[in-house]
C-alpha cells in the first residue's frame, strides 16, 4: 500500500470517526429533545381538550336547560304533545329543527316517556321511532355527557350529547341533544396544526387529518371482536376516554380520543442531518483525497527520488549530488546521504590508497622474494664458476657449459617475472571502441570447446565506449577465460550480453553481462575476488580480476558480481557510452 | 325532460320523406267533423278567478323558477310551464274539463279508421316576427325534440305536410276520436332562429322578450306578452329564482304560483291577495327495484294503506298533501298496446338490482322538498329494523328488503342527467319522483315513462302494480285581488285571461 493511500486512508478514518460521532450525537440529541417537547404538547392538549369537553358539556347543559324551561311555558307544544292536537302536529314535528338551528345544537330529540321520539331536529322524519336506550344510558354516565351514534337521513354522525327532561302534565319528556363531533370538532380541538386528534369509537373511527372510517363489526361467527386501529408507531400519542352511549347494542362503551404528534417532522430533521452529513462526509473525502495526493506529492515523490539515488550508491559509484534546497526533514535528509556519501567517497579513497599501498607492499615483498628466488640460482652458479676459477680454472669452461642451463634457466625466470609485472598496469590508450566487436573477437578467439555453450546476446546500434581497444579486450578475456574456468567438468554455457542502460537524467552507459553456469562462489570467496593474487584456480596468477577491476575503475566503469554457490556467476561491466554509435552486427548472437 | 338530438331530428324528418314517398295511398278525405267552437272561459268551470271589470293596464307575474331559453317550447318546471303556455300553441287545447278545443288547428277530421288524422291550421296564424304558420313549420318543431322518442311514445307512424295549412298523421292504431296527446306541450308548435334565443311562437298577441346576451329593452329575465288589438292589460312575467315568495309577494306583483306551504299560509290573511288551490296536478311514486325483481319472480308485494299515505302527506312532507287517491293515469294503460320503446337497444329491465357497493340508497330529485321528505320518512322507518311499527310493517311488504336489511339505507338527492341515467339503469335501491297526475293521454304517459324508467318492464308487470304511489300534492295561485283573472287549465297550469293564450278562447 503506497504512502499515499495510507496518507488517504488516515484523513479518511480520522474524519469519518469525527463525523459519525457528531453526526450520531446530534441525530440523538435532536430526537431526545424532540420527543420530549412533543410529549409536553400532546399532554398538554389533552388537558385542554378535556377542559374543552366539559366546557361544551356546560353548554349544552345549559341550552338543554333552557329549551326545557322554554318547552314547559309553550302551550301550543303542550296541546300537540299531551292533546294530540292534529292542528299543532306540523308544529311539533318542526319544533325540534328550530330549536336545534337557534340554539346551535347539532342534534336534538325529544322523547315521550315511552322513548317514543316525538320530535328531531336533525333527522325531522323520524318522528315516531322508539330510542329509550340513548337517554337511558346517558343517565348512566356520570357527569351525563357521553358520545352517541346519531343520523340523519344522509347518514350517521357522532354527537357530544347530554339528556335532560321536562314534566308536562303527567309525562315526562326526554331531551337529548348535542353538538356533532365530526372533521371540523376535532380540528378546533386540535388547536395546533402539527397535533392530530383521532376519535375511535365502537365500530368507527374519526380522524381531524380527514380519515373517516368505519371499522368492520364483530365477526358473528367467532365472536372475536376487532381491535381498532392502533396508535401510529411513528407518533407521540396520549389518549382520553370518553363515555360512548351506544343506543344500538344498548350498552355504555369507551370511545378514545387520541392526541398525536406525528413524528415526521422529526424524520425529516434526521433525513435532513443525515443528508448534510453525507454531504460532508463526502465534500471531506474529497478534500481528503485532494489533500493526501497533495502531501504525497510534496513527501513521498521526494523520498522516492532519494530511495532511487541511494539505490545507485556504490564503492565505485560515489558521485551521486544528494543536493537539496528544502528546509524541511527531507532536505535535511537529503543532505545527510550527501554527507555520508561525501563520507563513503573519502573513506573509498583512503581505503583505495590504502590497499594501494598495502598491494604496493605485498608487490614489493613478492618482486623481492620472486628477484631473490631468481637470483639465488644465479648467484649460486656464478660463486660455483668463481671457485671454479679460482680453483680449477681449466674446468671453468666445462663447468660454465655445465652451469649455464642453470643460469639460462635463472635469467628466463626472471624475464618471465618481469613481464608478468609488466602486465599489471598497462598503459591505456582511450579511444571509441565498439564494444559488441570486442565481444566477438574474444569470443571467436575461444573458439570451439566441447560441452562449452557460448551464447551471444548483443544489443543493436549500442554505442561506443571511450576505452582503450586492448584493455577491454583484456577485461572481457578475464571475464570470458573465467566463466570458462568455473565451468564444472568443462560442460556449461558461457553467455554474453550488451544493453544500452541509463535514464534521461544521466549518461548513458553501455552494460556488458558475463554469466555463466559453473560452479558459481561462495559469499567468502565473493568477498576476496578482487584481492590481488588471490585464485581459486591451481595454475592462477590471482590477479586477473584485481586487474580488471583496476582498470574498469580507470575506464570510469563499474563492475558487480553475482553469485550463487553451485549455480553460477554474474560479472556486470557498465561503462560510460560515447557519442558515437557503432553499426549493428550481423546476427545478434554467436555460439 | 329536456331532449334535443340532432339524430332524433334527422330521423323524423327521415321518417316524414319516407312516408310522402312510400307511405300507403292516401285515404280519401272524410268530410269534415263538426268543431266544438270556443268556449268563453268566464263561463267553464275552470275559472278560478273572475275577470275584473276595470282595466288593470298590467299584470306582473312572478316566476319563481329559474326560466331556462334552451328549454322553449318544452317546459321543466312550474315556471316554465306558466310562461310557455302563453307563449306557445299546440295544435289542439284541452281544457280542464277534459274537452278538446282548436288550438293551432282550427279544424281536423280523420279517415282509415281513425289510422290518419288530417289538421287544419288557423287562417293568418303567424309567428310573432310575422311569418306564417305553415305545416312544415309543425313537422319541423315536432322534430326538434327527441323526434323518435316522440314519434314512438305518441304512437305516430309518419307525417305528410299535405299543403301549407294542413298536416297528415299516420298513427300505428286507430283512433276514433282525435288524439289529444296533440294538446300536451310537447307537441307545442315554434321556430327556431338561432340557437339559445327565444323561439318564435304563434301565441296571439305581440311578444317582447329579452334575449339572452342581447341589449334588449327588455331584461332577458323578462317577457312581455302584448294584447292582439292593443286592448287590455300587458302581461309581463318576471322571474324570482332564489327569492323568498313571501318578499315576491310583498313586492305587489300580482300572480305567484307556489307549492310552499309556509307562503300560502302567510298568503292567507293578506286582505290584497286571493289563495287558491289548483287541481293536485302531481303524484309522488315509490319505483322500488326489489319490488320489480319480487313481482317479476311471481310475488305478490303489499300496498300501503291510505292511513299510512295520508300519514305520509300530513307529517313527513311540508306542502299542500294528502295521501294519494285513485284514479291514475297509469291504472288506465291496458288497451295501449305495446309500452316499451321499440327503439330502445336497452335492456327492458335493469340485469341487477341496486348498487353493489356502498349503502342503499333512497334517490329523490335533487331540490325536490316533497321526495326529499318522503325519502327521509322512508329511510326513518326503514331504521325501525329491531322494533317494527305498524307503518314500517306496511312499508316492508311494499318494498322488499326495505326495513330488517343489514346495512345502511341513506336518502341522497340527485340532479338532472345523474338522476335520469340511475333512473333509466336502476341502479339505487329505490326512487321517489314525481309523476303529473293528470295527463291528456295515458298511453303516451306510459310510454314516456317506460322509456325514463326501463327497468319497471311495463310489458310484462302492470304499471298500477310497479308503482307504489305515495302523495298528491297541489299548488296555490296568489293573485291580487280584483286585478286578474285565471284559469286553470287542463293539467292545472294557470292562465291569465288577459294573455290570449290558447288561441284567444279565453278572451
Amino acid at each position: 500500500m503506497s504512502f499515499r493511500v495510507r496518507l488517504l486512508f488516515a484523513f479518511l478514518f480520522l474524519i469519518f470517526v469525527a463525523m459519525i460521532v457528531f453526526a450520531f450525537a446530534v441525530r440523538r440529541e435532536v430526537a431526545s429533545r424532540l420527543t420530549a417537547q412533543y410529549e409536553r404538547r400532546v399532554n398538554s392538549l389533552v388537558t385542554v381538550i378535556e377542559e374543552d369537553l366539559e366546557g361544551e358539556g356546560e353548554v349544552i347543559a345549559t341550552t338543554l336547560a333552557g329549551l326545557s324551561d322554554a318547552l314547559a311555558n309553550d302551550n301550543r307544544f303542550r296541546r300537540a304533545a299531551l292533546d294530540l292536537a292534529a292542528a299543532d302536529r306540523r308544529y311539533l314535528l318542526d319544533y325540534a329543527g328550530i330549536v336545534m338551528r337557534l340554539t346551535g345544537l347539532s342534534m336534538l330529540q325529544i322523547q315521550d316517556e315511552t322513548g317514543r321520539i316525538i320530535s328531531s331536529g336533525h333527522f325531522r322524519n323520524e318522528y315516531d321511532r322508539l330510542e329509550p336506550e340513548l337517554p337511558q344510558l346517558l343517565a348512566t354516565v356520570p357527569g351525563g355527557l357521553a358520545l352517541a351514534r346519531a343520523r340523519t337521513p344522509e347518514g350517521p354522525f357522532i354527537a357530544l350529547v347530554r339528556a335532560d327532561s321536562v314534566r308536562m302534565g303527567r309525562q315526562r319528556f326526554t331531551i337529548v341533544g348535542g353538538k356533532a363531533v365530526g372533521r371540523g370538532f376535532l380540528v378546533r380541538l386540535e388547536r395546533d396544526e402539527e397535533l392530530h386528534v383521532t376519535l375511535t369509537y365502537p365500530d368507527g373511527v374519526l380522524s381531524s387529518t380527514g380519515l373517516v372510517g368505519t371499522i368492520p363489526a364483530a365477526d358473528t361467527e367467532s365472536g372475536t371482536p376487532v381491535e381498532p386501529p392502533a396508535t401510529p408507531e411513528d407518533s407521540i400519542a396520549s389518549e382520553l376516554n370518553i363515555p360512548f352511549a351506544d343506543a344500538e347494542r344498548n350498552e355504555l362503551a369507551e370511545a378514545r380520543l387520541v392526541v398525536t404528534h406525528p413524528l415526521s417532522e422529526l424524520r425529516a430533521l434526521r433525513r435532513r442531518i443525515d443528508l448534510w452529513f453525507l454531504t460532508a462526509l463526502g465534500a471531506t473525502a474529497a478534500v481528503a483525497f485532494v489533500l493526501a495526493n497533495w502531501l504525497a506529492g510534496r513527501i513521498s515523490r521526494p523520498l522516492a527520488e532519494l530511495a532511487r539515488k541511494t539505490s545507485r550508491i556504490d564503492l565505485d559509484r560515489l558521485d551521486i549530488d544528494f543536493g537539496s534546497r528544502r528546509n524541511d526533514e527531507i532536505g535535511a535528509l537529503s543532505r545527510l546521504l550527501g554527507a555520508m556519501t561525501e563520507r563513503l567517497r573519502t573513506g573509498a579513497a583512503r581505503l583505495r590508497e590504502a590497499e594501494r599501498r598495502a598491494t604496493l607492499g605485498e608487490l614489493a615483498r613478492q618482486v623481492n622474494h620472486d628477484i631473490k628466488n631468481g637470483l639465488i640460482p644465479i648467484r649460486n652458479v656464478f660463486r660455483h664458476l668463481a671457485q671454479v676459477a679460482r680453483d680449477e680454472p681449466g674446468d671453468l669452461s666445462a663447468i660454465f657449459d655445465e652451469r649455464r642451463r642453470t643460469l639460462d634457466s635463472g635469467i628466463a625466470y626472471l624475464e618471465n617475472l618481469a613481464s608478468n609485472y609488466a602486465r599489471l598496469y598497462p598503459r591505456l590508450e582511450p579511444q571509441a571502441c565498439d564494444v559488441n566487436a570486442v565481444i566477438r573477437q574474444v569470443v571467436g578467439g575461444v573458439g570451439g570447446i566441447e560441452g562449452v555453450e557460448l551464447e551471444l546476446d548483443l544489443a543493436e546500434r549500442l554505442p561506443a565506449v571511450h576505452s582503450d581497444v586492448v584493455v577491454l579486450r583484456r577485461i572481457l578475456e578475464n571475464l570470458v577465460d573465467n566463466a570458462l574456468d568455473s565451468l564444472d567438468a568443462g560442460a556449461g554455457t558461457v553467455s554474453v550480453a550488451t544493453r544500452l542502460v541509463g535514464s534521461e537524467d544521466e549518461r548513458p552507459r553501455v552494460r556488458i553481462v558475463v554469466a555463466d553456469t559453473g560452479r558459481g562462489m561462495s559469499e567468502q570467496q565473493r568477498a576476496k575476488i578482487f584481492d590481488d593474487f588471490y585464485t581459486t584456480k591451481e595454475e592462477g596468477t590471482g590477479l586477473g580480476l584485481s586487474i580488471v577491476r583496476r582498470l574498469l575503475r580507470d575506464l570510469d566503469g563499474t563492475l558487480q558480481v553475482e553469485s550463487e554457490e553451485g549455480k553460477g556467476s554474474r560479472f556486470t561491466v557498465e561503462l560510460p557510452a560515447s557519442d558515437a554509435v557503432m553499426a549493428a552486427p550481423e546476427g545478434g548472437s554467436a555460439r | 325532460m329536456h331532449l334535443l338530438t340532432s339524430m332524433r331530428l334527422a330521423s323524423i324528418v327521415a321518417a316524414a320523406a319516407v312516408a310522402l314517398t312510400c307511405a300507403r295511398p292516401p285515404v280519401p278525405e272524410p268530410a269534415p267533423p263538426s268543431l266544438p267552437g270556443p268556449v268563453p272561459a268566464s263561463a267553464t268551470a275552470c275559472e278560478l278567478l273572475s275577470q275584473p271589470r276595470e282595466d288593470p293596464g298590467e299584470i306582473t307575474v312572478a316566476l319563481l323558477d329559474e326560466v331556462d331559453v334552451g328549454h322553449a317550447p318544452w317546459p321543466q318546471n312550474d315556471g316554465e310551464r306558466l310562461l310557455f303556455r302563453h307563449l306557445y300553441e299546440t295544435l289542439l287545447r284541452v281544457d280542464c274539463q277534459d274537452s278538446v278545443h282548436p288550438g293551432l288547428a282550427e279544424s281536423w277530421s280523420s279517415a282509415g279508421d281513425g289510422r290518419l288524422w288530417r289538421f287544419t291550421l288557423r287562417e293568418g296564424a303567424s309567428f310573432w316576427d310575422g311569418v306564417p304558420v305553415t305545416a312544415d313549420h309543425v313537422v319541423a318543431s315536432w322534430a326538434g325534440g327527441a323526434a323518435e322518442e316522440l314519434a314512438s311514445a305518441a304512437g305516430i307512424d309518419s307525417l305528410k305536410v299535405e299543403s301549407a295549412r294542413r298536416l297528415a298523421v299516420y298513427l300505428d292504431r286507430a283512433r276514433p276520436e282525435v288524439p289529444r296527446l296533440f294538446a300536451d306541450p310537447e307537441f307545442a308548435v315554434a321556430r327556431r332562429v338561432e340557437p339559445w334565443y327565444w323561439p318564435y311562437g304563434s301565441a296571439p298577441g305581440h311578444v317582447e322578450m329579452g334575449e339572452v346576451g342581447g341589449e334588449d329593452r327588455v331584461d332577458h329575465r323578462e317577457v312581455r306578452l302584448h294584447p292582439p288589438d292593443a286592448e287590455g292589460p300587458v302581461v309581463r312575467f318576471l322571474q324570482f329564482p332564489g327569492v323568498d315568495p313571501r318578499d315576491v309577494l310583498r313586492g305587489g306583483y300580482d300572480v305567484l304560483v307556489t307549492g310552499d306551504q309556509s307562503v300560502i299560509e302567510y298568503a292567507a290573511p293578506q286582505p290584497t291577495h286571493s289563495s287558491v288551490p289548483l287541481p293536485w296536478d302531481r303524484s309522488y311514486v315509490l319505483l322500488s327495484t326489489t319490488r320489480v325483481r319480487e313481482l317479476r319472480m311471481g310475488g305478490e308485494p303489499g300496498g300501503l294503506s291510505n292511513d299510512l299515505l295520508d300519514a305520509l302527506a300530513r307529517d313527513a312532507v311540508r306542502s299542500d298533501a294528502r295521501g294519494h287517491r285513485p284514479p291514475s293515469w297509469w291504472e288506465d294503460t291496458a288497451t295501449c298496446g305495446e309500452l316499451s320503446p321499440a327503439s330502445s337497444g336497452l335492456p327492458r329491465i335493469a340485469p341487477g338490482a341496486y348498487r353493489t357497493s356502498g349503502p342503499r340508497r333512497i334517490v329523490y330529485p335533487l331540490g325536490d322538498h316533497v321526495a326529499r321528505g318522503l325519502s327521509q320518512r322512508i329511510v326513518g322507518l326503514a331504521a325501525e329494523r329491531a322494533r317494527r311499527s305498524e307503518e314500517a310493517g306496511a312499508l316492508a311488504a311494499a318494498v322488499p328488503g326495505l326495513v330488517g336489511e343489514d346495512g345502511t339505507l341513506l336518502a341522497a338527492g340527485l340532479a338532472g342527467d345523474e338522476l335520469d341515467a340511475s333512473l333509466r339503469y336502476g341502479d339505487e335501491f329505490a326512487y321517489v319522483v314525481p309523476l303529473p297526475r293528470i295527463v291528456v293521454d295515458p298511453c303516451f304517459a306510459a310510454r314516456k315513462l317506460a322509456s325514463r324508467v326501463e327497468w319497471l318492464a311495463p310489458q310484462e308487470l302492470d304499471l298500477a302494480s310497479t308503482l307504489v304511489p305515495l302523495v298528491d300534492t297541489r299548488r296555490h295561485v296568489v293573485a291580487a285581488s280584483g286585478r286578474v283573472g285565471l284559469y286553470v287549465d287542463w293539467d292545472g297550469t294557470v292562465l291569465i285571461s288577459a294573455a290570449p293564450a290558447g288561441g284567444g278562447s279565453r278572451q
